[in-house]
């Protein structure tokens, strides 16, 4: 795809192509934004399975950390091969409103079940005791930081740092097959879907009501990293935003995109952390809303300025169906 | 279909007017493997008659924005229905594009926007709201005889949003969605804290209920909607919950006939929670070992494999709804012109696309 990215440079030099092709602009998003980032999910994949052998929490725990982080950088792209063999499940399952993933852990403790020595049998069983939030449980509890151990537990970490770094170079290799090329309404879709999560999953499920909040279903809870989580998404959603739509754009438009990301970005900032903590206790609870407020405009004002520019419509069925 | 080839179909009509009178065929109007209504760029609306590959045979227009079609075992004939709350319905013949009849909805009911032929073409049947009574209603017509209403059944339950006529077993089985609405209040939902949907399987000839199936109490909210039929009398069903989405619910179900229950089918909740609590369309592969659901709320296609009740995996398809069978595979439409096809590895194959967006569903012949 790097001839693309090319043409781009070149059309966006030329005086006689003063706006670049939108099919340019999703191949170069690509390039630029999809690649370097599962790029990154797998090198901290990697690093993880570096650190797994000590067994030591205060080792692996910076190494879960930055792998979370990665994928906060590329879980919105909802097109390519990491919708293949619900791998997207198999790095991180969540939601998870029924305790699958609890299920599936203690199954496997239980049972000291050797499934976790063998990468290939441990690929079969239940994507809920595989990835992040899998191995979220082996180094936090509801009270914060446990220690993990040389037992079993270990070998499970072992099992599941390998099985991450596995699923993320597989997903690597497969981008860089040839295969058709992404889409404008894909990368549209990408962006406007990880808006709609901000609002609908990792602030709403945790916000439920005000007489009934429900802090354990915000993400990775236990580690703390529900509202980070949230600021990384919004990052990544702006990177998107900014590398294959915003070239199309007039310069109004650009600027008031720029300003509703800016905006979200410090209601963010403002709101109190933990997350979960902060949906049950009044006082900072409203912070959490007003930035879901914002991140539910944030999103209209996507649909408003870039889905007519790029010509998507969002209408019709989805909208109104029967 | 060009003008001149109706020319042709109607002279040879005329010609054999002394003789016994030639029916027309499906293959008279092009063979279609599909119907599906869609809204054109310029904003009218039109019936479709579409190949397995997805080409078009004819185009119709039709008044106002369609729904779905009930197509004619051996006529060309396709019944369009007005989107609910719709009080009528066309009877379109499709070799020759022209109207044969009207349906009007009798004072008092309004149609849901499906309706289904009786194996021999010889009766129609269609959803329908008694609005004030607030009881569904199956109306009886006879396909034979200008499409006269004949008869009015009890639909077994509210709201009853489609049904099917299962041609090997002579039952009528209708999917009470189990909403109230009135059309003094447009498409509003009345009852819903106290709804209560099911599936009802019905004799066709006194509306008499052979077995109604309800969900769960859990699942009340849960508003059985599309049905599809596979050929050993199996049902898939497509639901749309009405209620808040804390948990994620399931959209899509089967039940058999004498079975005490619904069985449900389910995503992973990740995957689960993207179809935004909305089945569109549901429909089984052609061999049966198949069944998907729709969500156009949530661009996704779910694919499950019947005879393991497993997920097989998600389709990425933005604004997808129709939903047919194709060959072992299914056919699914979307409001971007898209016609792809789906097979057990669940990655989409975009078989066609037309300047135009398909509406809600597909209807194969």
């Amino acid at each position: 795809m790097r001839w693309l990215l090319l043409a781009v440079a070149l059309s966006a030099a030329s005086p006689a192509m003063a706006e670049p092709e939108p099919k340019a602009l999703a191949a170069a998003a690509v390039e630029t934004h999809v690649l370097p980032a599962y790029e990154r999910l797998k090198n901290a994949a990697g690093a993880l399975v570096e650190a797994a052998p000590s067994c030591d929490g205060d080792t692996l725990r910076p190494a879960y950390h930055a792998l979370y982080d990665a994928w906060m950088g590329v879980q919105h792209i909802g097109f390519g091969p990491i919708e293949r063999d619900n791998r997207r499940f198999a790095v991180a399952f969540w939601p998870d409103s029924k305790g699958f993933a609890k299920k599936a852990q203690d199954r496997l403790t239980a049972e000291q079940d050797p499934v976790v020595d063998d990468p290939e049998a441990f690929e079969k069983i239940s994507v809920a005791g595989r990835g992040l939030l899998a191995l979220e449980r082996l180094l936090y509890d509801e009270n914060g930081e446990i220690a993990l151990g040389e037992g079993y537990r270990c070998r499970l970490a072992r099992a599941i740092a390998t099985d991450l770094a596995r699923t993320a170079g597989r997903v690597v290799s497969e981008w860089q097959a040839p295969a058709p090329p992404a889409t404008v309404r894909d990368l549209f879709a990408s962006l406007d879907g990880g808006l709609q999560a901000l609002t609908d999953l990792r602030l709403g499920r945790p916000l439920g009501s005000f007489a009934n909040p429900r802090p354990r279903r915000a993400e990775a809870w236990r580690s703390g990293r529900s509202l980070s989580n949230i600021q990384l998404s919004l990052t990544a959603l702006r990177d998107l935003c900014e590398t294959a739509f915003a070239p199309q754009l007039p310069d109004s438009d650009r600027d008031r995109l720029a300003a509703g990301f800016e905006k979200t970005a410090q209601l963010a900032e403002r709101t109190p952390s933990p997350l979960h903590e902060a949906v049950a206790t009044p006082a900072k609870r409203i912070a959490v809303e007003a930035l879901q407020t914002q991140t539910r405009a944030l999103q209209g004002l996507v649909r408003e300025i870039v889905a007519p520019a790029v010509g998507v419509s969002i209408t019709f069925n989805s909208l109104d169906g029967d | 279909m060009r003008p001149a080839r109706r020319g042709f179909l109607r002279a040879a009509l005329a010609a054999s007017a002394t003789g016994a009178l030639p029916r027309l065929s499906w293959a008279d109007a092009g063979a279609p493997a599909y119907l599906a209504a869609a809204k054109t760029p310029d904003g009218h609306y039109a019936l479709h008659g579409l190949t397995a590959a997805g080409a078009a045979r004819f185009q119709i227009p039709l008044p106002g924005r369609g729904h779905a079609a009930a197509a004619h075992p051996s006529q060309p004939l396709a019944v369009a229905f007005a989107r609910r709350p719709g009080v009528f319905a066309l009877v379109i013949d499709c070799a020759l594009g022209e109207t044969r009849a009207r349906l009007e909805a009798p004072p008092g009911r309004h149609f849901y926007g499906h309706g289904a032929f009786d194996a021999e073409g010889a009766r129609l049947y269609t959803c329908e709201n008694d609005f004030e009574a607030g009881e569904g209603r199956i109306g009886v017509w006879d396909a034979s005889d200008s499409f006269r209403r004949i008869n009015e059944l009890p639909s077994g339950g509210v709201g009853p949003h489609e049904l099917l006529f299962d041609r090997a077993q002579g039952r009528l089985i209708v999917a009470n969605g189990g909403v109230q609405t009135h059309p003094d209040s447009g498409r509003a939902k009345l009852n819903l804290p106290m709804m209560r949907p099911n599936l009802a399987y019905l004799s066709p000839e006194t509306g008499a209920a052979l077995e109604i199936i309800e969900p769960p109490k859990a699942l009340r909210r849960n508003s059985i909607r599309h049905l599809s039929l596979r050929a050993d009398g199996a049902i898939g069903i497509a639901l749309q919950w009405q209620g808040d989405l804390p948990e994620p619910v399931p959209l899509l179900a089967t039940h058999r006939f004498g079975a005490p229950a619904l069985t449900f089918l389910e995503a992973p909740e990740p995957e689960q929670l993207r179809l935004q609590g909305y089945g569109g369309s549901v429909a089984f592969s052609g061999d049966g070992a198949l069944l998907g659901v729709t969500s156009p709320r949530g661009g996704r296609a779910h694919l499950f494999d019947i005879e393991s009740s497993t997920f097989l995996g998600a389709a990425a398809l933005p604004d997808v709804c129709g939903l047919a069978s194709h060959g072992d595979g299914l056919l699914c439409s979307d409001g971007l012109g898209g016609l792809h096809r789906l097979g057990a590895d669940v990655a989409p194959t975009t078989l066609k696309r037309h300047n135009l967006a398909w509406d809600n569903h597909l209807v194969g012949l």
